[in-house]
């Protein structure tokens, strides 16, 4: 099953959408900053062409957007608020996966006690999401606003990602009386330079002492119980859709005209 | 033990092996067509949903046996899967023909209050498959059937999620 995260930057987007759909025949567009669900769907869906995409919809998370191949009953929403929803994904014959899915607050907005707390809310409702479906099968994915090494990705109390497939074998941890499930986060080895994908998601150059310039809040996170189904040479931040690229000639994202943000594709082979 | 196996393998299925075998079209399954194409021809802007029910008697409120309704909705998924209710076709469970309109937005058809069958004639009695698909044609390329879509359709080409 292939995904595609990508934070739209309130554009439309759509012709690169369906160059993305058809090159790399994703199952699930899962979208932030989705500014316009028919000008995606009419991306997706070509006129005079077989409509394989449909909006699944969710109840109150307005800014989060699915989109699928699957029939629209294949995917039910467990949990929802309006920054984060987890869905049921029940393909016939595949065991059941949950799908959490979150555009978390911005630095920009609020400060980092609420960023961090945000995520605690959002992992909890992970957790009761899991515990109402029966099994841990779940994977993460959206524009965290944070990095993984920030405090709401990290903490055992909030996501709980950490770096390597040793260390999520242990499965849980417990911390000051209360044990919590680990993710683990792959996008802990996608930061700097490599000779053919770019440095981070996301390029922001402030003023001030420390500055990161490329980070990852564009993240997916997955229970040790899906590695199984991961490889993570599946796991891709997109710099182009085949015809046009996602980044300027500096190799920023190309925020002008397309978006700030780069889209992160991964498949689960399952 | 060995007894009760060897009297469960020899019990006789008394069900008709021939139940599998259809020959018709049924109007659940023509609605369905209908609904899928709405998707397929409006880049799935519009979708079909078709909800099968028992029918309820609105006077008594009690649930009528031994039929089913079948409504075919519009939905419109970017305006918060707003659902126009577009048809009602309600038949017995014995026989799929014929179908009985019970409630057709684009031709004004009220709902009966009863489930009577004179009343069900409201809406028009049709005898096949043939009549079936007419009748559909009909309703869809009403003016009123148009002006919702087109009016859905450019709500939902509008709209900021």
């Amino acid at each position: 099953m292939t995904f595609l995260f990508w934070n739209l930057y309130k554009k439309d987007l759509r012709q690169n959408l369906r160059r993305l759909a058809v090159r790399h025949e994703v199952d699930v567009f899962v979208f932030a900053e989705c500014d316009s669900v028919a000008a995606v769907l009419q991306g997706l869906n070509p006129e005079n062409q077989v409509a394989d995409y449909s909006y699944a919809e969710g109840n109150t998370a307005h800014r989060i957007q699915i989109f699928t191949r699957f029939p629209e009953a294949f995917f039910r929403t467990v949990r929802e608020e309006s920054r984060y929803t987890v869905r049921k994904i029940s393909l016939p014959g595949k065991p059941e996966i949950l799908l959490a899915a979150a555009h978390l607050l911005s630095l920009t907005h609020v400060g980092k006690f609420d960023q961090t707390f945000g995520a605690q809310q959002f992992a909890q409702m992970i957790r009761d999401g899991e515990a109402e479906a029966g099994h841990n099968r779940t994977i993460v994915v959206g524009d965290l606003n944070m990095n993984p090494f920030d405090d709401g990705v990290v903490a055992a109390n909030a996501l709980h990602g950490v770096m390597t497939k040793q260390l999520v074998n242990r499965g849980q941890r417990k911390v000051q009386g209360q044990t919590t499930p680990m993710f683990y986060n792959p996008m802990w080895n996608r930061f700097g330079d490599h000779p053919t994908r770019p440095p981070g998601t996301y390029y922001y150059d402030k003023t001030g002492l420390a500055c990161h310039f490329w980070n990852v809040y564009d993240q997916v996170l997955i229970r040790p119980s899906l590695l199984p189904y991961w490889n993570d040479d599946d796991l891709h931040i997109l710099t182009d859709d085949g015809e046009v690229s996602f980044v300027t000639h500096a190799g920023k994202p190309d925020a002008k005209n397309v978006s700030d943000h780069l889209p992160l594709l991964f498949q689960l082979d399952y | 033990m060995n007894t009760t196996t060897t009297q469960k393998a020899s019990i006789e299925n008394l069900w008709p092996s021939d139940i599998l075998t259809i020959d018709i079209v049924p109007p659940v399954a023509l609605l369905r067509q209908q609904a899928t194409q709405l998707g397929q021809i409006t880049q799935n802007i519009l979708v079909g949903f078709v909800e099968t029910m028992q029918r309820t008697d609105e006077e008594t409120s009690e649930t009528v046996y031994n039929n089913l309704t079948h409504t075919l909705y519009i939905v419109a998924p970017a305006l918060g899967n707003y659902r126009y209710k577009l048809i009602t076709i309600i038949h017995s469970v014995d026989d799929l023909y014929p179908v009985h309109v019970i409630y057709d937005a684009a031709n004004k058809y009220d709902p009966p209050k009863s489930t009577m069958t004179q009343d069900m004639s409201l809406g028009g009695s049709l005898e096949n498959e043939d009549q079936l698909i007419q009748r559909l044609r009909k309703t869809f390329h009403h003016e009123q059937t148009k002006k919702v879509m087109q009016s859905l359709i450019a709500q939902s080409v509008t709209s900021s999620s």
